[in-house]
């Protein structure tokens, strides 16, 4: 028993040095349970890309023969024209025509035959000049297309202090949109919840019934600006788990809108036209519906836009006593050149051929045979009582001297389109001809449908030029 | 009754040695095989990338190896960094975490791929205005596929790897994987919903908090404290273990890119999958 004691003491005695060390480092209460959840690497998925869902016909008949699409590549767009071969390959198809308006080159111009307009993208303002033409391009029926994408911002960087600033398109193409009511909002879309791929990959897939959105079940934009569609249509909205960028604010939001007037289309992305991802869900049937936008307006056709006045071949009449002698031979095969650019044959003939386009070539001094012409335009040719000078009364206008001034006058109907050239005399039809040839008419007051032009006297009425000239030396 | 006789008192001491003297002696040298107790510091003042990764899992590996250490605390200040480089680090921090307690102290950012560590962690402090988040990837696309006239290869993606829409999806997987991380590892702690934390945003400190995404404002002290307590240790003290760090790979430079002046940009020099946070300016420059 006293054995026993002593071991068990030597024990304790041997323990305690130890417990108490141990109990200096260590709190024997303390126990570390680790909880470790390791993800499981294994089953997460590639999502996969949706498929189309709306037919593309296997052929186009090209319906829009020779109608042509301009292309801006004069204010720094931001794209390359191999990025938007599905929509070049789309309007092809259809029969249109693509050509782009680069820097040095009169928008005013090139607007004038084309069917549609469209900006990818710009990094550099439109003029006041661009601005007006654009506008009056769209009153007279052609179709402007303004694609934005915040993907597309030019950066600007500052080597001295390195900052770097963002140019968003927004700012460019916002004039373009200002004047039917629309703009794009400097944001980009985005949705969490349920996106292609990426959270900026939007899916779309409710749509307004118009002919743009025709068929489509789902379309994916890949960064999209959204539009500010006010009184207009707005073609595709998002659903509400779509936030914008700028508000991170979830509700219905709209990538694409067209004009209330049905000529102005703006995108907040180009990307989904572009490969590959014009291959996604429906992407391939909006780039066609919006290739037959482009080429399906209906242009009202202007004075100021000729040549482009004549869709038929044209026959040249003269009226009166008019003949077609040497001096106006030259300005009429100019006429006939301008017109052949634009694949319009004129001939002259003695009275206009069935089905053909006309020009009509006559002077004041015939009053009697141009007389069903002008009447139309509310145009009647007084003699000046004292001075013996004809006097064009034009209703709306006033009077305009018929001495130097010449009348361009162009009606439009099912049947022809009818362009009126009526100078002072035989002498002075040929500078008229020759500046509508030119299609110059920036010497003419254009108001609708009549032009008047100032015309140079010829010189045996007024007399030489040299003969009335008075050295102010006296020499 | 005994006589106290010499023999006597021999025998008395010869006792005494022997029952409690020796015993005491023995035990108190035996005790001295316990070693007071370390908690490791492992520090991360930069990118995530294989310099690094390499010297982070030397001393995580040394760390669970030796039965001294009886907790790490790692200190982060990284914007994150490649993908697989985070996911080694943050498997090897799993590996230790199995075993030891493993406590977060994040100072200046543990943005991205730092965050997804952090997400290993059992507990996590930061100071007020530390950084926090930026939890998703970043990518670049490559290009479109061709093929070259004079490069022959025996399939349609042995030059480029995978069609250009299948390397972005796989962005999107990497963001699952990433979410999960930070889901598994903050579990119930996590208060923010799913399309906050996808959100990529970087938060300070005091938001992280309020989100759940770290669990304490707070001193790299504290940190060590929480890690002792969560060891049930006392009287400990810290080793810096970047001593234990080599790395066989090259110097730690080459992972940015650089300005024409030498100027380290804060972006990664070479097009790839990264979790990492770039500062607003320079991600658009990139």
């Amino acid at each position: 028993m006293k054995s026993i004691l002593r071991i068990l003491l030597a024990l304790v005695l041997f323990l305690l040095p130890i417990a108490g060390r141990y109990l200096m480092y260590h709190d024997p209460r303390a126990t570390y349970e680790p909880r470790v959840t390791p993800a499981d690497f294994t089953r997460f998925t590639l999502p996969e890309p949706p498929t189309p869902s709306a037919s593309l016909p296997a052929a186009f008949e090209p319906v829009h023969a020779g109608k042509v699409v301009l292309l801006d590549a004069a204010h720094g767009n931001q794209y390359a024209p191999n990025e938007i071969e599905p929509l070049i390959t789309a309007l092809s198809a259809r029969g249109g025509r693509v050509e782009f308006h680069s820097s040095g080159q009169a928008l005013g111009s090139q607007l004038k035959y084309a069917s549609a307009y469209i900006v990818f993208s710009p990094s550099s303002d439109f003029s006041a000049e661009e601005l007006l033409a654009i506008q009056q391009f769209v009153e007279s029926g052609g179709r402007l297309l303004v694609f934005a994408d915040p993907t597309r911002s030019l950066l600007s960087y500052d080597f001295f202090t390195g900052t770097v600033t963002a140019l968003p398109d927004v700012n460019y193409v916002n004039p373009l949109l200002a004047p039917y009511g629309m703009s794009v909002v400097n944001d980009y879309l985005y949705n969490l919840q349920s996106n292609e791929g990426n959270f900026r990959n939007v899916k779309f897939n409710e749509f307004a019934e118009h002919p743009l959105t025709s068929g489509l079940k789902m379309v994916v934009f890949y960064g999209v600006h959204s539009i500010q569609a006010g009184n207009n249509t707005a073609l595709i909205r998002s659903d509400k788990n779509t936030y914008s960028s700028l508000t991170d604010q979830g509700r219905a939001y709209t990538p694409l809108a067209v004009s209330a007037n049905g000529q102005v289309l703006a995108a907040g992305d180009f990307s989904f036209l572009t490969p590959s991802f014009s291959q996604v869900a429906d992407n391939a049937a909006l780039v066609g519906t919006i290739a037959d936008f482009a080429l399906g307006s209906k242009r009202t056709p202007s004075l100021v836009n000729f040549p482009y006045l004549f869709f038929r071949p044209v026959s040249l009449v003269t009226l009166g006593t008019l003949t077609l002698d040497a001096n106006l031979l030259q300005p009429v095969a100019a006429l006939q050149n301008a017109l052949s650019l634009v694949n319009v044959p004129l001939q002259v003939r003695e009275k206009a051929a069935e089905g053909n386009d006309v020009i009509l070539l006559g002077t004041f001094e015939d009053e009697d045979a141009i007389a069903a012409y002008i009447k139309p335009f509310g145009i009647s040719i007084e003699t000046d009582a004292e001075t013996e000078e004809s006097i064009v009364q034009i209703r709306g206008i006033g009077k305009v001297s018929g001495k130097e001034s010449g009348l361009l006058l162009f009606s439009t109907n099912t049947k022809a389109n009818t362009l009126v050239l009526l100078a002072p005399n035989a002498k002075m039809l040929p500078e008229l001809v020759s500046l509508t040839a030119a299609g110059e008419l920036s010497s003419c007051v254009v108001q609708g449908s009549i032009g008047i032009c100032t015309l140079t006297p010829s010189e045996d009425e007024n007399g030489s030029f040299y003969e009335d000239y008075q050295d102010p030396y006296g020499g | 009754m005994e006589e106290n006789t010499p023999k006597t008192r021999r025998t008395l001491i010869g006792s005494i040695l022997l029952w409690v003297i020796v015993p005491l002696v023995l035990g108190s040298l035996t005790a001295l095989l316990i070693s007071r107790p370390v908690i490791g510091i492992i520090t991360l003042r930069d990118s995530i990338y294989a310099y690094t990764a390499e010297n982070l899992i030397k001393q995580i590996e040394y760390a669970r190896e030796n039965e001294n250490i009886a907790a790490v605390v790692l200190v982060l200040e990284s914007p994150g960094g490649t993908v697989v480089h985070t996911e080694a680090i943050y498997l090897e921090l799993l590996a230790l975490r199995k075993e030891k307690p493993l406590v977060v102290s994040i100072d200046g950012m543990a943005a991205s791929g730092a965050y997804y560590l952090t997400a290993a962690a059992d507990y996590a402090f930061a100071k007020p205005t530390s950084m926090v988040g930026n939890i998703g990837v970043i990518g670049m696309l490559p290009d479109a596929p061709i093929i070259f006239e004079n490069i022959i290869s025996t399939g349609p993606y042995k030059l480029w790897g995978s069609p250009r829409d299948t390397y972005m999806r796989q962005i999107e997987t990497i963001k699952q994987a990433f979410y999960e991380v930070v889901r598994g590892g903050r579990g119930e702690r996590l208060k923010a919903k799913t399309d906050v934390v996808l959100s990529g945003q970087i938060w300070p400190a005091t938001t992280a908090y309020q989100l759940g995404l770290i669990d304490e404002l707070g001193s790299q002290t504290q940190a060590v404290e929480k890690a002792a307590e969560m060891a049930g240790v006392r009287n400990y003290k810290t080793q810096d273990l970047s001593i234990f760090a080599s790395s066989s790979t090259n110097a730690p430079y080459g992972f940015f890119a650089q300005s024409e002046n030498g100027t380290l940009l804060p972006y990664p020099k070479e097009a790839g999958i990264y979790l990492l946070y770039i500062p607003p300016m320079q991600a658009g420059q990139k």
